[in-house]
């Protein structure tokens, strides 16, 4: 699944620390959903578009894994 | 688990505690009671010792307390951590396994083998009952 957290973060300006704060997560949870190595839960992912004021679909892509 | 300041003082007396009822086991038959009364007891203190300490310094410091429950709540740290339990406990039963042969190998007692393969069951029944329980509840 992709998501364009960075890109809306860094549109509003920002930092991952403050976001982090925001969504009472770590720090390191922010750079891993940002690059893309950690799916959020579906809470968490209602709080980032929550905090947002977006809808869920707007921040995060989903992509049907291709058979090998 | 976080726990509160109360809990490791508990622990703390406990591990004293423990140290010292290892002084009444001096006699040649009770000395291995008193050799694990004494590993128990410096286990508790040194757990405790190092989480009050801790507990202390978040106190002093609300910010660092603040920090400590949300890494302590994070999903991805929890999702980290029972993976890594899970896959630890994974390898374990394999060593289980492992020991179990051992045991056999080196002509050890067999109530020895049968309470490794005992655990080695019982592992794999708390499996089945966890697996069990959680099919019900999600």
């Amino acid at each position: 699944m992709k998501n364009r957290l960075e890109e809306i973060r860094r549109q509003r300006g920002i930092k991952q620390e403050e976001l982090a704060t925001a969504l009472e997560v770590s720090r390191q949870t922010i750079g891993s959903l940002e690059n893309g190595r950690y799916n959020p839960s579906i809470l968490l992912a209602f709080k980032i578009a929550l905090f947002f004021d977006m809808t869920i679909e707007e921040i995060f892509i989903y992509e049907e894994e291709k058979p090998c | 688990m976080l726990k509160k300041r109360s809990f490791y003082v508990v622990m703390l007396i406990i591990g004293v505690g423990c140290i010292g009822t290892s002084f009444f086991f001096n006699d040649t038959i009770t000395k291995p009671i008193a050799g694990s009364l004494i590993g128990i007891g410096a286990g508790f203190i040194g757990m405790s010792i190092v989480n009050l300490i801790m507990k202390h310094m978040e106190r002093k410091n609300p910010a660092l307390e603040k920090q400590s429950l949300i890494d302590f709540n994070d999903e991805r740290n929890i999702s980290i951590r029972n993976r890594a339990k899970a896959e630890a406990g994974d390898i374990t039963q394999w060593l289980i396994m492992g020991i179990a042969y051992i045991t056999i190998l080196i002509s050890a007692p067999l109530w020895v083998t049968l309470a490794v393969v005992i655990v080695f069951l019982i592992y794999h029944f708390i499996g089945l009952y966890l697996i069990s329980k959680y099919q019900k509840e999600m």
